[in-house]
């Protein structure tokens, strides 16, 4: 059975919520990177607005203008988040351990759900099927995608609203400032994939596919979403071509490939070069120089896939090596906290 | 502290308890219902503004009853607090 990716819609820092490249990148200086916010009162009712948590209206606006630009409308929503709704949850519990628990507001209770996205959506579009919620880190997006098609496969949905949302906290920014992830010093974002120092810089963004079982004029087939825990150096280069195999595919066949760098010397060549190496002549497209780091960052390179298998041209500025081919089948690979994650998508 | 006083402190407090981002306190009619009409407020917004009264003014609405009359708009919620010395 085959899957396709019928509308797309990607909140990040860059300006993409109008839905094609733009044309000159935001470049900026620092450790992290803020969502670009289109006018949350054009899509969100007021009412509703005024009570959500910057995640939820980066999820809210994403999926709005997903749903909106699809021929069909879903029946049911996955959402996968790797954090979840940490700015919400750091409010409750710091309002829990300062003051008395019988005073907690609502409000930040309600929202700190991890679930709360995949409602508040729900809510928001009266789409009442089948909703669920994948906490999952860096595989997240992609057990939300897998999900998705196997919801269509059995028949359940004809067509699935499938997002990745994760925002920016200084909490989670310091949860894993231990742990080498982040630059010691401000760096321009732009320079970033020089990984002249270790750490990458943090992210945020919100990115929504609506995934049917019938093409739409684009056809563009979501082939495979697949994740692996136990990264081993060495090991990545047989994973892939399995996977290759399992839909019947060569190296030959991909054209463009998708990587998540992000600028961290320890581990970017560690990570990428041996997926690199096994596509010699496919063009290599990087984002988490434009996206930052974050768990379900890899919906910024299906979103970009999706444009380029739409007939825009990968942008000089996410062009990591250039190549040849025509963009037919495309294939982003992420290695994240120790867990590998793969998406293949192809013009049907 | 004067009612008007009273009425103007609490008009700020809860435009910041409601994240009432667009509102200024000249837009709150001081005797229009909070509910429905007015602010067009829900039974959200009401937890949110006894739990104003309990943490800004240590006032305990007791009787779940009596909270559609004391929440009925910021003067009668004025009162309440007046009425219960806390002003």
């Amino acid at each position: 059975m085959a899957f396709y990716i019928i509308s797309s819609a990607l909140l990040c820092p860059q300006k993409t919520f109008e839905g094609t490249f733009p044309e000159e990148p935001i470049s900026t200086e620092g450790l992290y990177l803020r969502c670009a916010e289109p006018d949350y009162k054009q899509i969100i009712p007021p009412v509703r607005l005024r009570r959500m948590s910057h995640i939820l209206k980066m999820g809210l606006a994403a999926s709005y203008l997903c749903i909106n630009q699809s021929e069909v409308r879903p029946d049911s929503i996955i959402v996968g988040t790797g954090q979840g709704c940490t700015i919400d949850l750091e409010g409750f519990m710091r309002s829990c351990s300062e003051g008395p628990e019988e005073l907690l507001s609502p409000i930040p209770f309600i929202n700190s759900g991890h679930n709360t996205l995949a409602g508040q959506i729900a809510m928001n579009s009266q789409i009442k099927g089948y909703n669920m919620t994948y906490l999952q880190e860096a595989a997240s997006l992609e057990s939300a995608l897998s999900d998705a098609m196997l919801l269509l496969e059995e028949g359940t949905s004809t067509c699935t609203l499938v997002g990745a949302i994760d925002e920016y906290s200084p909490l989670s920014f310091d949860v894993f400032k231990p742990h080498n992830c982040w630059r010691e010093e401000p760096v321009n974002n732009l320079s970033l994939l020089k990984a002249d120092k270790s750490g990458s810089i943090m992210g945020e963004g919100a990115g929504f596919f609506c995934i049917s079982n019938q093409p739409d004029k684009q056809n563009i087939e979501l082939v495979a979403a697949d994740s692996k825990m136990n990264f081993k150096l060495g090991a990545s280069k047989e994973w892939v071509n399995n996977l290759l195999a399992q839909h019947q595919l060569t190296t030959d066949d991909i054209d463009y490939l998708f990587v998540g760098r992000k600028g961290d010397q320890l581990t970017d060549d560690a990570s990428y070069t041996e997926i690199e190496n096994l596509f010699p002549s496919a063009t290599i497209a990087a984002y988490k120089h434009l996206s930052g780091q974050y768990p379900t960052a890899q919906a910024v390179a299906l979103w970009m896939a999706v444009k380029v298998l739409s007939g825009h041209d990968l942008p000089a500025y996410a062009t990591y090596r250039a190549g040849a081919k025509t963009p037919k089948t495309i294939l982003l690979y992420n290695n994240d906290l120790n867990s590998e994650s793969v998406i293949i998508v192809k013009k049907g | 502290m004067t009612q008007e006083e009273l009425i103007e402190q609490l008009k700020e407090q809860i435009i910041k308890a409601l994240s009432l981002e667009d509102i200024t306190p000249a837009d709150i009619d001081a005797d229009a219902p909070l509910f429905g009409e007015g602010l067009g407020l829900d039974s959200i917004d009401a937890i949110e503004l006894i739990l104003l009264l309990e943490k800004e003014y240590s006032i305990k609405v007791e009787d779940p009853r009596q909270r559609r009359e004391i929440l009925a708009s910021v003067r009668t919620m004025a009162k309440f607090i007046e009425d219960n010395g806390k002003a």
